[in-house]
This record gives structure tokens, C-alpha cells and sequence, in this order.
């Protein structure tokens, strides 16, 4: 069985806990603030720690839920941010075929070494990052959390379709951006 | 909706299953009608080669951990929080 020590939590988890944050929520100060509400959660809950996971286990899920709680307040607070104000692409005509500008070049992934480098890493992040409100949210949980669909549409509160579609929109937008700030330089 | 369309899934709808059949299960139906719209469509087929690419790198971002710090101002002042609640 493992035990709690709040004392040494900053020294032990804080960087761990903050580079979770920040991969999930990518400002900075956002990323701070869940950490030390996940401290104080954690602390405040510390009764409840039965202690069968480990310390290290038990507040990363605390901060996860933190993470989903902040996704959904801020997509409730701004309504750009949730998507509704965003001028989407349209990468399909009316009929559903694909817009000429979009369709894309191949890619050379075979090319591997270059694939591996650090600066196509930081486009991808961009990349990922570009996306915005439910789109970001959903493809974190999706792709970084591996969470199931189902979980997803409730946290967020949208219908299976709905999540389909913001996903959707997301590997497109997604593409589209490794299109033009990698695969088409080089 | 184009006379063709009824038989085949026009191309915003078949990547948009291509997406989803990672998760859901498609019908026999929508599956065959996806392979005949792949065999005749080469951007939606780069679209599918590329849209599983991209889950792999996914996949490899989301395991490898960044190294970043949080500032020691920030620990401070998050360790004077925690101080606060122990001792309240």
C-alpha cells in the first residue's frame, strides 16, 4: 500500500505534473494554476486516497479531471472559443468532393531522419496546438489521453455525430497545417 | 446529392469514416462502399494514408515528455498555497 506525503509533493511531482498540464492546455499560466488546484484538491480529498494506486498516479487523475473541467468552463464562457465564431476552412465543395485548394500533395514519409527531427516535432505541436475550443479539447482527450468517445461526449457535452465531425475538422485542419509549414518546404 | 453519390460516398463522408472506423464499427455496407470510393479516388486514398501517419505521430508525441520546468517563482508560491492548507 502506498501512502500520501503533501510535503514533499512540490519537490516530487510539480515539474511532472506541470509538463502534463502544459502539453494539454499549452499556456503557461493555465498550466500553473491547474497544478496547484490539483495540489489543494488533492490535499483537501486526502481522506479519500485508499492508498492503491501511487501518489504520482492518484494526482495525475486528479489533474486530469482538472484539465476536462477546464476545457468545458472555458468552452461555455467563449462562445468564439468553442467554435461557433471561427471561419472554417472549407476543404470540401458543396457536394462533398474536395475543394481543388485542398486536396493535398503526397508526402515524402519515407523520409524519415527528417521526420525525426526536432524542428518537424515543433511543427507538429504547433500544429496541434493551431487547433482551437472543442476541437483542441476533443482531439487531446481523443489522441493524447486516449480516452473513449463516449467519455469524451460527455465531458464536453456534444453528440457522438457532433464529435465525429469536430474530429473530422480536426485531422483536416491538422493536415492542412503540416501541408504548409512542413510538407510543402521541403 | 450527384446521381453517383447514391452509390458511392462522396469524398467529405468517406474520410469522415475513414476517421471514425478506428472507433466504430461500420456496416458491411459502408464499409464495401468505402473501398469502392478508394479505388476510384486517389486523393482521398493519399488523404487515408496520411491521415493514419499522422495517428502514428500522435501517438509517439503524446509518450515522449517534454523536459520543461515550472519557474521556482511559481513552485514557491504554489508551496505557500499547499503550507496555507496544511497548517488551516
Amino acid at each position: 500500500m502506498h501512502s500520501l506525503n503533501p510535503n514533499k509533493w512540490i519537490d516530487n511531482y510539480a515539474d511532472y505534473l506541470y509538463n502534463y498540464a502544459k502539453t494539454r492546455v499549452s499556456e503557461k499560466e493555465v498550466a500553473e494554476d491547474l497544478v496547484q488546484e490539483t495540489f489543494l484538491s488533492a490535499y483537501k480529498a486526502r481522506e479519500n486516497y485508499q492508498g492503491r494506486a501511487t501518489e504520482k498516479t492518484w494526482l495525475i487523475s486528479i489533474l486530469k479531471n482538472k484539465v476536462i473541467d477546464h476545457y468545458r468552463k472555458t468552452l461555455v464562457k467563449d462562445p468564439e472559443i468553442s467554435g461557433r465564431k471561427e471561419t472554417p476552412i472549407s476543404f470540401f465543395s458543396q457536394d462533398g468532393a474536395w475543394d481543388l485548394d485542398h486536396v493535398g500533395t503526397d508526402w515524402r514519409i519515407d523520409a524519415s531522419s527528417q521526420l525525426e527531427s526536432v524542428e518537424f516535432k515543433e511543427i507538429f505541436k504547433k500544429c496541434v496546438s493551431n487547433l482551437k475550443g472543442k476541437s483542441l479539447a476533443a482531439f487531446q482527450l481523443k489522441y493524447i489521453d486516449f480516452e473513449e468517445s463516449e467519455a469524451i461526449c460527455k465531458a464536453l457535452n456534444i453528440s457522438p455525430s457532433n464529435f465525429w465531425v469536430i474530429i473530422h475538422r480536426a485531422k483536416l485542419n491538422l493536415r492542412n497545417c503540416l501541408n504548409k509549414n512542413w510538407f510543402d518546404q521541403i | 446529392m450527384n446521381m453517383i453519390h447514391k452509390i458511392i460516398y462522396p469524398c467529405e463522408k468517406a474520410t469522415r469514416h475513414l476517421i471514425e472506423s478506428d472507433d466504430v464499427k461500420l456496416t458491411s455496407l459502408q464499409k464495401l462502399r468505402i473501398r469502392i470510393h478508394l479505388i476510384i479516388c486517389k486523393n482521398c486514398t493519399r488523404f487515408n494514408i496520411q491521415n493514419k501517419w499522422m495517428d502514428k505521430q500522435i501517438k509517439k508525441l503524446s509518450f515522449e515528455s517534454s523536459n520543461e520546468k515550472m519557474e521556482d517563482c511559481c513552485k514557491e508560491r504554489i508551496a505557500n498555497a499547499l503550507k496555507k492548507e496544511i497548517n488551516s
